[in-house]
């Protein structure tokens, strides 16, 4: 009798036992998306073992990492920003020097970083860029008029006829494919040609089951920038309702120290049952996976960034969640989170900034905001503007 | 010489035939799924024996259903206030054990000394497993990801709110009436917030629910102690 209340309470206890955060290793997954064909990316994932083996089925369905150099480099770093069009820029029309001819620029002074979730296809990237960014993405000119940027692109995605077969019994999401309001729908590899951008992107999930008349596709978080991106990896995130791979790779701005930028989308919500054993620790759990992925990345990497800023579709319904804390305390050059919604009321994505001491790179104050026009996307852009010292001393990384 | 025996009649617990009359009657109560309703009025003094009374085996019944129920109302309570602090998960569990601590206590009070409504409360819980468990089934086609484990948490969360009483009710209800309130009048206040607040009150409402009982239930047993008769019997013997 007296054993009772003991033993119920050792089951509630247990019931109610909140998730450890998962171990992070640097290893890559077993399946198609790994892509055998590019070593150049290095992966990071939980280091459970139950755990990678749901992760390789979900790989299974996807495809192979996709990298891409930018046409051109910027070419002038203090081209007026803003809206497309600028006057005063330099630099190459489409043919001219590519990204291993050396190019004159001056060093950049502001990096701009956005982040978007792209609604797989329905976000019109390419007016994004043009719009937003000051980039102009017609054919006859690949050379950037505006200051060096970078984007963070979520539910980008991937339309090929190359994607593997899907596999029996491996988990999909629903498809999505809605048009955009104007023009046709562009996946982020036709995007980053238009735009002559660089890209990466590393697939989490296949787009659902196509019809007999659809073309295969898969989606996840994508980089496209208007600088030479490089040491590229990916970050299986732990896995909750579906599998997240963060993407992260180094920026190099005109004449200044890289930035390490990262695209990342966490879960909106895990099964009752996963909300109830882990305390309501989605989010909490797959965010700070991230960190432990990065950290465990960067412990074998011999470049060490200026900075590091990471970007995405946290699916927070309030600025006090707990992993914004805990990524505000981990990246305290951050901004301060706001309430503003970039879906709907709730604000879901959000910026984070670190930067190496002595490095000069600050946020520009009142640059962070939130972009007003959904572009046809579900969610609205967040933006910030990294500003690099005059004299950046020290401040090279490699 | 004199002998004298006093007996009075007191209050002691049931041997096991007692647990299979609440037994019968929970049985009976089965199809009408009554929410017990606390009662926060001590019985009058007078009232004799006939009231339900409670056993060790009820005492640990009540314990149990009390704990399972404080634990489920505890964490679900805790469920979004937590995500809303740095220690987030680590908030819950703490939150979750008081829970469990207090359902304990109105629980092992309720088992020990009312078994008729300790049979009420399980009931009521069943009740609402199957109505948690059910809602559950039935949003399956909605659900990216659904699993039997969904339902069994379904069920669970049901059970703990109907075994609850009265208590859930209130304290959701006005949860939700202060979660609305401060939601349409204070412009720092958000959708979750008012989230929150509704289910903090659902929370205490049940935990305060299971105190409010086992007290009642005690506080009925010493009343109708008091009311029963002494029964003083002797015998005198003569030379």
């Amino acid at each position: 009798m007296r054993n009772a209340p003991r033993t119920t309470l050792a089951l509630l206890l247990g019931a109610t036992a909140c998730a450890p955060a998962q171990h992070m290793e640097v290893r890559a997954p077993i399946g198609e998306c790994a892509g055998a064909g590019h070593p150049a990316v290095a992966w990071a994932r939980p280091s459970a073992d139950g755990e990678q083996a749901k992760l390789d089925a979900w790989c299974d369905a996807a495809g192979t990492p996709v990298i891409r150099e930018a046409a051109s480099t910027v070419a002038a770093a203090d081209a007026a920003p803003g809206r497309g069009g600028a006057s005063g820029a330099t630099g190459a029309a489409e043919g001219g020097p590519g990204p291993d001819e050396p190019t004159v620029a001056a060093p950049a002074t502001r990096l701009t970083v956005a982040t978007w979730n792209v609604h797989v296809g329905s976000g019109e990237l390419v007016r994004f860029v043009e719009e937003r960014l000051g980039h102009r993405c017609d054919a006859g000119a690949s050379a950037s008029v505006a200051e060096p940027f970078v984007l963070l692109v979520q539910e980008a995605h991937r339309v090929s006829d190359a994607l593997p077969p899907i596999p029996r019994d491996v988990p999909l999401p629903s498809r999505i494919e809605d048009p955009p309001a104007n023009g046709a729908r562009i996946d982020v590899i036709e995007a980053a040609r238009r735009c002559g951008l660089s890209l990466f992107y590393a697939p989490s999930m296949r787009n659902g089951a196509e019809d007999s008349d659809q073309v295969p596709e898969d989606r996840g978080n994508a980089i496209l920038a208007s600088v030479p991106l490089s040491d590229f990896a990916a970050i299986e995130l732990p896995l909750e309702t579906q599998r997240r791979v963060a993407v992260t790779a180094l920026a190099h701005p005109p004449g200044r120290p890289a930035v390490r930028v990262v695209s990342f989308h966490l879960d909106v919500a895990a099964s009752l049952l996963r909300v109830l054993t882990t305390g309501n620790g989605t989010r909490y759990l797959q965010g700070m996976g991230l960190v432990r992925g990065l950290e465990a990345l960067e412990a074998g990497d011999a470049t060490v960034p200026a900075a590091t800023v990471i970007g995405g579709d946290v699916n927070t319904w309030s600025e006090k969640e707990t992993v914004i804390r805990h990524l505000v305390e981990r990246f305290p050059e951050s901004p301060t989170p706001t309430d503003e919604g970039t879906r709907g009321p709730f604000p879901t994505d959000h910026l984070f900034v670190r930067a190496a001491p002595g490095s000069g790179i600050s946020v520009a104050e009142g640059s962070y905001r939130v972009i007003p026009d959904e572009y046809s996307s579900d969610h609205r852009a967040r933006m910030l503007t990294l500003r690099f010292a005059a004299t950046t001393e020290g401040a090279r990384a490699e | 010489m004199h002998a004298a025996v006093f007996s009075a009649s007191r209050l002691r617990p049931r041997p096991a035939p007692a647990v299979l009359a609440a037994g019968v009657r929970l049985a009976l109560a089965l199809g009408a799924a009554p929410v017990a309703a606390p009662s926060v009025a001590a019985q009058s003094v007078g009232e004799t024996a006939g009231a339900p009374e409670g056993s060790t085996w009820t005492a640990v019944g009540g314990t149990a259903l009390g704990a399972y129920a404080g634990g489920v109302m505890g964490t679900v309570g805790s469920l979004i206030p937590c995500t809303r602090t740095y220690e987030g998960p680590g908030c819950v569990r703490p939150v979750a054990i008081g829970g469990a601590a207090i359902g304990m206590i109105g629980g092992a009070g309720l088992g020990a000394n009312d078994s008729g409504r300790l049979g009420d409360a399980a009931v009521a819980g069943l009740a609402g497993a199957a109505i948690g468990g059910a809602a559950l089934l039935a949003v399956q086609p909605f659900l990216e990801r659904w699993s039997w484990g969904d339902v069994a948490a379904g069920a669970a969360i049901g059970g703990a709110i109907g075994s609850s009483g009265t208590g859930a009710a209130i304290g959701l209800g006005a949860g939700a009436l202060v979660g609305g309130a401060a939601w349409a009048l204070l412009p720092s206040v958000d959708v979750m917030d008012a989230a929150a607040v509704t289910l903090v009150g659902l929370a205490a409402g049940s935990l305060a629910g299971w105190i409010v009982r086992g007290v009642d239930a005690g506080s009925s047993t010493v009343h109708r102690g008091a009311a029963a008769p002494a029964v003083v019997g002797f015998t005198i013997r003569t030379r």
